[in-house]
Protein backbone atom coordinates (compact mmCIF):
# COMPACT_ATOMS: atom_id res chain seq x y z
CA UNK A 1 0.00 0.00 0.00
CA UNK A 2 1.19 3.86 -0.68
CA UNK A 3 1.85 5.56 2.33
CA UNK A 4 -1.02 7.33 3.67
CA UNK A 5 0.21 10.62 5.03
CA UNK A 6 2.21 12.92 3.10
CA UNK A 7 4.86 14.92 4.39
CA UNK A 8 2.68 18.07 5.35
CA UNK A 9 0.81 15.86 7.34
CA UNK A 10 3.63 14.38 8.77
CA UNK A 11 5.01 17.70 9.64
CA UNK A 12 1.99 18.32 11.53
CA UNK A 13 1.78 15.72 13.60
CA UNK A 14 5.44 16.43 14.54
CA UNK A 15 4.14 19.82 15.77
CA UNK A 16 1.06 18.21 17.68
CA UNK A 17 3.59 15.33 19.70
CA UNK A 18 5.94 17.64 20.56
CA UNK A 19 3.95 17.93 23.69
CA UNK A 20 3.51 14.71 24.13
CA UNK A 21 4.03 13.55 27.71
CA UNK A 22 3.18 9.99 28.80
CA UNK A 23 3.39 6.81 26.58
CA UNK A 24 0.67 5.69 24.57
CA UNK A 25 -0.27 2.34 23.25
CA UNK A 26 -2.69 1.76 20.70
CA UNK A 27 -4.63 -1.57 19.89
CA UNK A 28 -5.95 -2.08 16.52
CA UNK A 29 -8.54 -5.18 16.41
CA UNK A 30 -8.82 -6.31 12.76
CA UNK A 31 -11.63 -9.46 11.64
CA UNK A 32 -10.20 -12.48 10.95
CA UNK A 33 -12.16 -12.32 7.44
CA UNK A 34 -10.78 -10.29 4.33
CA UNK A 35 -11.42 -6.24 6.07
CA UNK A 36 -10.20 -3.81 3.62
CA UNK A 37 -10.80 -1.03 5.74
CA UNK A 38 -8.97 -3.04 8.43
CA UNK A 39 -5.59 -2.84 6.29
CA UNK A 40 -6.02 0.87 5.48
CA UNK A 41 -6.20 1.25 9.46
CA UNK A 42 -3.44 -0.84 9.96
CA UNK A 43 -1.47 0.74 7.81
CA UNK A 44 -2.28 4.96 8.62
CA UNK A 45 -2.13 4.05 12.73
CA UNK A 46 1.62 2.22 11.85
CA UNK A 47 2.60 5.44 9.88
CA UNK A 48 1.21 7.67 12.73
CA UNK A 49 2.95 5.48 15.24
CA UNK A 50 5.88 6.05 13.59
CA UNK A 51 6.47 9.63 13.92
CA UNK A 52 7.01 9.52 17.83
CA UNK A 53 8.98 6.63 19.95
CA UNK A 54 6.31 7.24 22.72
CA UNK A 55 3.78 5.35 20.61
CA UNK A 56 3.54 2.26 19.91
CA UNK A 57 1.31 0.17 18.04
CA UNK A 58 -0.33 -3.79 18.95
CA UNK A 59 -2.30 -5.38 16.36
CA UNK A 60 -4.76 -8.07 17.16
CA UNK A 61 -7.47 -10.34 15.08
CA UNK A 62 -10.59 -9.64 17.34
CA UNK A 63 -11.74 -13.75 16.33
CA UNK A 64 -8.33 -15.11 17.90
CA UNK A 65 -7.71 -13.14 20.46
CA UNK A 66 -11.32 -13.14 22.16
CA UNK A 67 -10.18 -12.32 25.80
CA UNK A 68 -8.31 -9.33 24.46
CA UNK A 69 -11.14 -8.15 22.39
CA UNK A 70 -14.09 -8.90 25.45
CA UNK A 71 -12.10 -6.91 27.95
CA UNK A 72 -11.69 -3.85 25.48
CA UNK A 73 -15.09 -4.19 24.84
CA UNK A 74 -14.70 -4.85 20.88
CA UNK A 75 -17.29 -5.97 19.35
CA UNK A 76 -16.45 -4.51 15.61
CA UNK A 77 -13.83 -4.04 13.40
CA UNK A 78 -11.78 -2.03 12.73
CA UNK A 79 -11.34 -0.82 16.77
CA UNK A 80 -8.92 1.35 18.13
CA UNK A 81 -8.23 1.45 21.30
CA UNK A 82 -6.00 4.32 22.69
CA UNK A 83 -4.40 2.86 26.31
CA UNK A 84 -2.03 4.52 28.76
CA UNK A 85 1.49 3.02 29.04
CA UNK A 86 3.08 3.25 31.87
CA UNK A 87 5.75 0.63 31.63
CA UNK A 88 4.85 -2.72 31.24
CA UNK A 89 1.56 -1.39 32.22
CA UNK A 90 -1.43 -1.06 30.06
CA UNK A 91 -4.49 0.95 31.42
CA UNK A 92 -7.09 0.94 29.65
CA UNK A 93 -9.29 4.32 29.57
CA UNK A 94 -12.30 3.86 27.97
CA UNK A 95 -11.28 6.07 24.83
CA UNK A 96 -11.78 3.99 21.34
CA UNK A 97 -12.70 4.43 17.53
CA UNK A 98 -14.60 1.78 15.58
CA UNK A 99 -13.89 2.92 11.60
CA UNK A 100 -11.32 4.07 9.75
CA UNK A 101 -10.57 7.48 11.55
CA UNK A 102 -10.08 9.16 8.09
CA UNK A 103 -11.13 13.43 7.43
CA UNK A 104 -12.30 14.79 10.41
CA UNK A 105 -12.06 11.36 12.44
CA UNK A 106 -8.25 11.77 11.60
CA UNK A 107 -8.03 15.05 14.34
CA UNK A 108 -10.01 13.24 16.24
CA UNK A 109 -7.38 10.27 16.49
CA UNK A 110 -4.42 12.72 17.03
CA UNK A 111 -5.99 14.51 19.58
CA UNK A 112 -7.34 11.36 21.41
CA UNK A 113 -3.78 10.87 21.76
CA UNK A 114 -2.71 13.22 23.17
CA UNK A 115 -5.41 13.35 25.80
CA UNK A 116 -4.50 9.79 27.20
CA UNK A 117 -0.54 11.19 26.74
CA UNK A 118 -1.65 13.50 28.93
CA UNK A 119 -3.90 11.45 31.59
CA UNK A 120 -5.83 14.28 31.93
CA UNK A 121 -9.26 14.36 30.48
CA UNK A 122 -9.58 18.70 30.50
CA UNK A 123 -12.86 18.10 32.04
CA UNK A 124 -14.63 21.01 34.39
CA UNK A 125 -14.87 20.21 38.26
CA UNK A 126 -18.01 19.47 38.09
CA UNK A 127 -18.13 17.09 35.78
CA UNK A 128 -15.14 15.46 37.26
CA UNK A 129 -16.12 15.09 40.48
CA UNK A 130 -19.95 13.56 39.15
CA UNK A 131 -17.96 11.21 37.28
CA UNK A 132 -15.16 10.21 40.01
CA UNK A 133 -18.84 8.87 41.92
CA UNK A 134 -20.33 7.27 39.37
CA UNK A 135 -20.82 3.67 40.34
CA UNK A 136 -22.77 2.25 36.90
CA UNK A 137 -21.63 1.71 33.91
CA UNK A 138 -21.56 4.64 31.20
CA UNK A 139 -20.77 4.36 27.63
CA UNK A 140 -20.85 7.05 25.22
CA UNK A 141 -20.99 6.08 21.58
CA UNK A 142 -20.61 9.00 19.37
CA UNK A 143 -22.05 8.78 15.68
CA UNK A 144 -20.01 10.53 13.30
CA UNK A 145 -19.64 10.58 9.26
CA UNK A 146 -15.66 11.69 8.87
CA UNK A 147 -16.08 13.17 5.09
CA UNK B 1 -16.67 1.55 33.78
CA UNK B 2 -17.20 4.77 31.74
CA UNK B 3 -16.14 4.04 27.83
CA UNK B 4 -16.51 6.62 24.91
CA UNK B 5 -16.49 5.03 21.32
CA UNK B 6 -16.59 6.61 18.38
CA UNK B 7 -18.43 4.85 15.35
CA UNK B 8 -18.03 5.69 11.60
CA UNK B 9 -21.57 5.82 10.46
CA UNK B 10 -21.09 4.73 7.49
CA UNK B 11 -19.11 1.90 7.73
CA UNK B 12 -21.51 0.42 10.85
CA UNK B 13 -24.80 1.58 8.94
CA UNK B 14 -26.63 -1.20 10.76
CA UNK B 15 -25.92 0.16 14.46
CA UNK B 16 -26.02 3.66 13.17
CA UNK B 17 -29.72 2.99 11.62
CA UNK B 18 -31.34 0.92 15.55
CA UNK B 19 -30.58 4.33 16.68
CA UNK B 20 -31.90 6.51 13.96
CA UNK B 21 -28.98 8.38 13.57
CA UNK B 22 -29.47 10.65 10.71
CA UNK B 23 -27.67 14.41 12.30
CA UNK B 24 -23.54 13.50 13.27
CA UNK B 25 -22.59 13.70 15.82
CA UNK B 26 -25.04 12.15 17.45
CA UNK B 27 -24.01 11.16 20.94
CA UNK B 28 -26.13 7.18 22.06
CA UNK B 29 -26.08 7.05 25.87
CA UNK B 30 -26.02 3.76 27.17
CA UNK B 31 -27.25 1.91 24.26
CA UNK B 32 -30.21 4.28 23.81
CA UNK B 33 -30.85 5.41 27.52
CA UNK B 34 -30.95 8.73 26.23
CA UNK B 35 -29.58 10.93 22.85
CA UNK B 36 -27.91 13.95 22.45
CA UNK B 37 -27.81 14.96 18.78
CA UNK B 38 -25.13 17.66 17.57
CA UNK B 39 -22.12 19.05 19.58
CA UNK B 40 -23.02 20.19 22.59
CA UNK B 41 -21.10 21.75 26.08
CA UNK B 42 -19.75 19.77 28.81
CA UNK B 43 -22.48 20.70 30.82
CA UNK B 44 -25.52 20.03 28.40
CA UNK B 45 -24.02 16.39 27.97
CA UNK B 46 -23.77 15.79 31.45
CA UNK B 47 -27.34 16.81 32.03
CA UNK B 48 -28.68 14.43 29.57
CA UNK B 49 -26.12 11.65 31.36
CA UNK B 50 -27.71 11.84 34.68
CA UNK B 51 -31.80 11.60 32.73
CA UNK B 52 -30.07 8.11 30.90
CA UNK B 53 -28.30 6.91 34.62
CA UNK B 54 -31.72 8.23 36.45
CA UNK B 55 -34.60 6.70 34.23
Amino acid sequence: MEKLLDDRVLRQLDEAFAQLKEPVRIFLFTSGEPCETCEITRQLLNEVVATHNQLSLSVHNMQTDTELALQFHVDKAPAIVIAARDGEQISNLGVQFSGVPSGHEFATLINDILLVSNRDSGLSPAVREFLKNLNQPLLLQVFVTPT
Amino acid sequence: MIRAEGIDAQEFQELAQKYYVSGVPQTVINSGAKMVVGAVPEQNLLAQIKLALAG
